[in-house]
């Protein structure tokens, strides 16, 4: 910040209106100035919450939830812009073996076209209140599951979506906000 | 309607900042002012368009661009509060010969914009044959010469 200079020293006639050759109104423009500074402050505000991340990517956006039983995890960006890419990860800690069923409700593809998934689920299909992917689980069933989901956003505003394993009753709960 | 809103968001935003910035930033333009109008111009457009590239899109927000241009030059004219607000007021930085140093402290300007604008103009040489300096409200300055000078 500038440092603003002494207000009004007594000998000084600066601040008072001239009428010629124009009509002052410097009152109206102190005025202008503070609002001017107050601005500024604004602005570098606003950057540092850019930085921290509150209009996504950056600590304040990361998030990471867990299911009621523990196993699974998902991180996250609490917040997005809309047409612009997100990214979550959705974690089956071990043992994983045989079929994962992973169950999405509606609020993702409701709210973002699902770009990519990798691995790519062995099936993918339509489940009331939502969809489900069916990972195959590979021979090593020490390793957790790991599935990387990228989102482009379409709508903006609040939302709530719900990743859960089939048959878990206390699915993830995903708090997001995107921005417009 | 996504796209008025769009258009009149930014116009709004652009507004704000620009006045924020004060009016010394783009009065005098140096090319890197001009470059970074440029990048500013480039920024603004993926906003307006987003992955809307087609002509009807680009005629509603130019038609929306200057619909808000005219409501709000209209509202100027009639609410001079507003016209003062959006545009600022002019001020006198010079006075016969004498700097207001306050003032141009605070307007973020120097004694050698005002001399360059004296040279430019009338072709003086200090400012002792300035009569008055206004700070216009578009952020330009103009001078007025002492009798003798003209």
């Amino acid at each position: 910040m500038s440092k603003i200079p002494p207000q009004k020293p007594p000998h000084s006639d600066e601040w008072s209106d001239r009428q010629h050759p124009i009509t002052e109104d410097m009152a109206f423009q102190r005025k202008t100035w503070r609002a001017e500074r107050i601005g500024w402050v604004v602005l570098v505000v606003l950057l540092l919450l850019s930085a921290a991340g509150l209009f996504g990517h950056g600590l304040l956006s990361a998030a990471t939830a867990q299911d009621g039983d523990g196993r699974l995890t998902v991180e996250y960006h609490r917040f997005a812009r809309n047409g612009a890419m997100t990214r979550l990860t959705i974690g089956v800690s071990p043992p994983v073996a045989g079929d994962v069923v992973i169950r999405l409700d509606e609020a993702l593809p409701r709210n973002f076209t699902i770009e990519t998934v990798q691995p790519a689920p062995a099936e993918s299909r339509m489940q009331t209140g939502g969809l489900e992917w069916l990972f195959r689980a590979g021979s090593d069933a020490a390793s957790p599951l790991l599935v990387h989901v990228t989102l482009r956003s379409e709508q903006t505003g609040w939302l709530t979506a719900r990743i859960g394993l089939a048959g878990s009753a206390a699915p993830v709960k995903l708090n997001i906000f995107i921005y417009p | 309607m996504d796209i008025v809103l769009r258009a009149a968001a930014m116009y709004i935003f652009l507004l704000v900042v620009f006045r924020i910035a004060g009016r010394r930033t783009f009065s005098q333009m140096t090319s890197f002012d001009f470059v970074l109008l440029l990048v500013i111009g480039e920024a603004t457009q993926q906003a307006l368009l987003g992955d809307d590239f087609s002509v009807t899109n680009a005629l509603i927000i130019i038609v929306s661009l200057i619909a808000i241009d005219i409501v709000f030059s209209l509202a100027k004219n009639r609410f001079p509060k507003l016209d003062r607000m959006v545009e600022g007021v002019p001020m006198i930085v010079v006075e016969n010969g004498r700097v207001l140093k306050q003032r141009l402290e605070r307007a973020r300007i120097s004694e050698d914009d005002v001399l360059e604008a004296a040279r430019e103009l009338w072709g003086l040489e200090t400012l002792a044959q300035v009569k008055y300096a206004v700070l216009e409200a578009n952020g330009h300055i103009t001078v007025i010469p002492k009798e003798e000078w003209r």
